[in-house]
């Protein structure tokens, strides 16, 4: 019997445009946010509020990883901070013992991540829902135990300290400019791959794969190979930004970096501004982490732990009444309650 | 011999008190298919509560339990009916993210309220230990352990014989028979949730005066609770019981003649281990963790 391919739409050079998000496509509203992103790097110059905007573009670029294997292929990681964890002491090992500069380092990383990321979707491949989000919950944990106990690699509980001289070779700058000019690059680059993937034949077996395991593998989708691919790309990635953060920060200790809550972060970005969408990891990190930051700043006086009370509210509120995320509540306002656009009901996970 | 027998003896009494929790885990997920991320917190709450009510009014904690159990109980109906019932139906990463949501709230409001101090309550009995032949044990292990062995039993008793516990048990088979046989489904839900949340209130007084209270102290448990369960077999009481005297045990050994830091790694290998070989536990259900949940 001949079985007819999974159709992608036609093939143009340029991605398809459109005003309102959708999936699949460039949207005005998208380019608007990135473009105004843009427009405060240019625009703002005090200290605190470019650290904050490192902060959040990082955020976005790793939200945007997390969801092509938690948005696109529905592998929902709680264990991400492995890659990202992978990522930033694979460039700091080299960079401190070896001398590889971190470029080389990122790629190495981005590398050591992809394989980890096939090593646990290959074994993590035949379980589903509860029982794959604590198998990665496992994972982080064995990683972050074995990174705090590996003293000589990792330096344990005292941490790595990044400290050479500052050059575009060491990507260690003496402004802030530099770092924020490569996070804004990681999160564009990272967007405009995800609305790729989205009308690329590769993003529609992904979606089939996690809507219908078994209508994707009668068309001939092979959803191992599915499952293992999407999230090999996505720890890579996650590994790219792991980098940027050690040289931005330039300091690393297991217990923050490979930590649940790191972890926790991505998942819930995503939750937030939309599972599944390039715009939704865009819109929960560009609305959630300067929140967090800026409550984290007024309040830390008052008490500390406070902010954390109103992003778990903000947390819940969205997820029990959002479910489709602020990228979804948008979409919806546009359309009009009544019609609801087709890419937000295949969102269904 | 007598290191090994110490070894065994204190791993099984401490796997017993861990059972408890895990019970409370395993129920709630086997009926209502969802894993409570909020767990730990649960028990954050409950060793909070019986800190309070050993240190202010000067009962011990096993007194405390009259009150504490009840606490949590109600607690588990009021968090089911804001949060639990309105995501029990939707897909499962709803739940997942709210109830991580609820654990945030919960950490951060104990951080806001009690600070990040450690809180302990004062040895009973002066401090002396249980001594049995050359096993030396604490006398609060002992008294967990049998609490949570008479619970345990209590219980299994309660889900083989009364109707609320064969109703319980018709659920985690088949939620849509159980229905269509008449049991209402979503009250079996809060009871369940409510009395997974009361277990939990009882594991809290029997860990309060073994370990010391601070707001994140529910972490570290949930996830050793989550390896049972799993261990266990999601749903299966009798599972989580012998997962969780497994886990004391391998703690209580790998702790002695590795490390205590990699101990814990070695539960969490022997987590990954379980997913691979035998995903569905070693009592669980045939297939749950290939099928899923909610999908």
């Amino acid at each position: 019997m001949s079985v007819a391919p999974v159709s992608a739409p036609a093939r143009s050079w340029m991605l398809p445009l459109s005003i309102a998000p959708r999936r699949g496509a460039l949207s005005i509203f998208e380019i608007v946010i990135l473009a105004a992103c843009i427009g405060c790097v240019l625009l703002v110059s005090n200290r605190y509020a470019v650290d904050i905007m490192i902060r959040t573009f990082l955020w976005v670029g790793l939200a945007l990883a997390w969801n092509i294997a938690g948005g696109y292929a529905g592998l929902i990681s709680f264990g991400h901070a492995v890659f990202f964890g992978i990522g930033a002491y694979a460039s700091t090992i080299l960079l401190l013992s070896y001398d590889v500069s971190p470029w080389l380092g990122m790629g190495a990383g981005a590398l050591l991540a992809a394989c980890a990321g096939t090593v646990l979707a290959a074994v993590c491949a035949r379980l589903r829902g509860p029982f794959f989000i604590l198998s990665t919950l496992a994972a982080g944990e064995v990683t972050r135990i074995a990174a705090l106990n590996w003293r000589s690699l990792t330096g344990g509980s005292e941490g790595l300290e990044i400290s050479p001289a500052a050059g575009a070779a060491n990507m260690v700058f003496e402004s802030q400019a530099p770092n924020l000019a490569l996070v804004l690059a990681y999160m564009l680059a990272l967007f405009l791959l995800s609305v790729w993937i989205e009308q690329a034949r590769y993003g529609y077996c992904l979606f089939a794969t996690r809507d219908d395991e078994d209508g994707a593998s009668a068309i001939g989708i092979d959803p191992r190979r599915m499952r293992i691919s999407a999230m090999a790309i996505s720890a890579g990635l996650t590994a790219i930004g792991g980098t940027l953060y050690a040289q931005y920060f330039l300091y690393l200790d297991p217990t923050h970096i490979i930590s649940p809550d790191i972890s926790f972060q991505f998942a819930l970005i995503c939750a937030l501004g939309g599972l599944g969408t390039a715009s939704g990891p865009v819109l929960g990190a560009l609305v959630i982490v300067p929140l967090s930051e800026l409550l984290r700043g007024a309040l830390s006086g008052a008490a500390s732990g406070l902010h954390l009370v109103i992003y778990g509210t903000i947390v819940i509120a969205v997820v029990l009444y959002f479910p489709s995320g602020i990228s979804g509540a948008l979409a919806r306002l546009w359309t009009g309650l009544s019609r609801r656009p087709a890419w937000q009901r295949s969102e269904r996970l | 011999m007598d290191t090994i027998a110490q070894l065994l003896v204190s791993g099984l009494m401490l796997g017993g008190i861990y059972a408890i929790m895990a019970i409370g885990l395993t129920l709630i997920f086997g009926v209502l298919k969802v894993v409570n991320f909020a767990h730990g917190e649960f028990l954050m709450l409950a060793m909070y509560l019986a800190w309070a009510l050993t240190s202010l009014a000067g009962v011990n904690a096993y007194t405390a339990l009259i009150i504490v159990v009840p606490a949590l109980f109600a607690f588990g109906i009021l968090i089911h009916l804001l949060v639990i019932r309105r995501a029990v139906d939707k897909p499962h990463l709803i739940v997942a993210f709210a109830t991580m949501g609820l654990s945030i709230v919960m950490q951060n409001l104990a951080l806001v309220l009690m600070t990040a101090d450690l809180r302990d309550v004062p040895p009973l009995f002066g401090g002396t230990p249980v001594r049995i032949g050359s096993i030396y044990l604490r006398a609060e292990l002992v008294l967990g352990f049998f609490i949570s062995v008479a619970v345990t039993l209590a219980l299994m008793i309660f889900m083989k014989r009364s109707y609320i516990g064969k109703a319980i048990r018709a659920t985690v088979q088949d939620r849509d028979a159980a229905m269509l046989m008449g049991i209402n489904v979503p009250r079996l839900f809060l009871l369940t949730f409510a009395g997974g949340s009361a277990l939990v209130g009882l594991a809290g007084c029997i860990m309060v005066p073994l370990y010391s209270t601070f707001p994140t102290v529910g972490l570290n448990f949930v996830l050793i609770a989550y390896v049972i369960v799993v261990l266990g077999g999601m749903g299966s009481m009798e599972g989580a019981f012998l997962g969780g005297i497994c886990i004391g045990i391998v703690q209580s050994l790998s702790g002695y003649y590795i490390a205590p830091a990699y101990g814990q790694m070695f539960y969490f290998l022997l987590f990954l281990l379980v997913m691979l070989l035998r995903p569905n536990g070693l009592f669980g259900q045939r297939g749950a963790a290939m099928v899923g949940i909610n999908e």
